[in-house]
């Protein structure tokens, strides 16, 4: 039996030390799309909960991974692997398709979710009365963040949605950490003022 | 209930995005996985690298086998709602599909790694870190999250505050 201890709450874990890392990974990928087959499973499952977590739908999820790994791969020559790491890189665009996505199909995306969510808490069993009431306020709370403008829709997506660590939102975000902190607390107060007019209620 | 329209605190919409980080999501389908990698024209090459179980493939299949094997799916479908093979929820076998800082609480109290693969027999618990996430049968979780395996199924039981992980550099048996 192993010893257990807690992690840091701050510690991102995007690459396992045992494999190849992401840069080494990226630099062969530029001459073998093998190297991108393995950076693609490392993380299709990411990207794909991520955009699952935004759209609660599972058409629309695999639509934004779908166009986020050919966008990484044909941009592949675009990567700089002195700045974000591979995985804020990718969690970047992810996002981008995200804003693209509820740009094209408006709302509607996030209503069918919400009915799937509703099926997907039944099925977990989360079915008390409380956590649907909670789980329609999270539903509402994502409507409305489809009517921020892109850079604040990104940014809470990839920090609360991703679950990136403030140091990998601000490398996907190209930004320092202080400006992070700023866009961050704008965009809590732009949500906040939708929410409270109303706007994600349907 | 918070309703939109009304006065709402900051901390509240930061619960609420949190709540949304932290909510279970579907397993990706294998079919797309795979279908988009085959799209990308990449493969990735065998080895530790490639995360993911050998899938099975479809074959062409005689019809009179694909016949054959119906026929024997009807009757161990019948046989396990007539309760010829007793109790079908004990024979459920859950096992983790997806496991990233993800500890296994067995019901003897042995806390062990969790991979893909690893059993979940009832009354063990699943723990995620703060960076982890796990799937097993339709059910996906977050990080800091913690499950009961209850008649086969993950039920979530709360976030798990503080949640531990195994210790990554010390083998741990399976």
């Amino acid at each position: 039996m192993g010893r257990a201890r807690a992690l840091p709450e701050s510690s991102e874990n995007f690459e396992d030390p045992q494999s190849p890392d992401d840069g080494e990974l990226v630099a062969r990928a530029r001459r073998d799309p093998g190297a991108f087959g393995a950076l693609y499973r490392r993380y299709v499952d990411r990207i794909y909960s991520f955009a699952h977590r935004r759209t609660w739908n599972r058409e629309a999820a695999e639509d934004v991974t779908a166009a986020t790994f050919e966008r990484a791969y044909r941009h592949l020559d675009r990567f700089d692997p002195t700045g974000a790491g591979f995985g804020p890189w990718l969690f970047r665009i992810a996002a981008n398709e995200l804003v693209d996505h509820y740009r094209r199909e408006g709302r509607s995306s996030t209503r069918r979710g919400q009915r799937g969510l509703r099926v997907l808490a039944d099925e977990a069993t989360l079915d008390d009365h409380d956590h649907l009431e909670r789980e329609e306020e999270v539903g509402q709370m994502l409507e409305a963040l489809t009517t921020l403008r892109p850079r604040y829709q990104q940014v809470l997506t990839l920090r609360y949605l991703g679950g990136l660590s403030p140091d990998d939102s601000a490398k996907a975000m190209g930004c320092s950490k202080p400006v992070l902190a700023v866009t961050l607390h704008r965009a809590l107060a732009a949500l906040r003022r939708t929410y409270e007019r109303g706007g994600g209620a349907r | 209930m918070m309703a939109p329209g009304s006065r709402v605190a900051r901390g509240e919409v930061r619960a609420l995005l949190r709540a949304a980080g932290e909510r279970p999501v579907l397993e990706a389908r294998v079919g797309f996985v795979d279908r988009l990698e085959a799209r990308l024209g990449v493969q990735a090459p065998p080895g530790r690298l490639v995360a993911l179980p050998r899938r099975v493939r479809r074959t062409r299949v005689p019809v009179l086998v694909t016949a054959a094997t119906a026929a024997v799916a009807a009757a161990m479908l019948l046989g396990a709602l007539t309760g010829v093979y007793g109790h079908g929820v004990e024979d459920r076998a859950l096992a983790l599909a997806v496991a990233v800082d993800t500890t296994v609480q067995l019901p003897d109290g042995n806390l062990i790694e969790g991979a893909r693969g690893v059993s979940l027999p009832d009354g063990a618990v699943v723990r995620t870190g703060p960076n982890g996430h796990c799937s097993a049968g339709d059910v996906d979780f977050g990080p800091g999250m913690e499950a009961l395996v209850d008649a086969g199924r993950l039920r979530l039981r709360t976030a798990a505050a503080g949640a531990v992980i195994a210790d990554p550099s010390t083998p741990i048996a399976p």
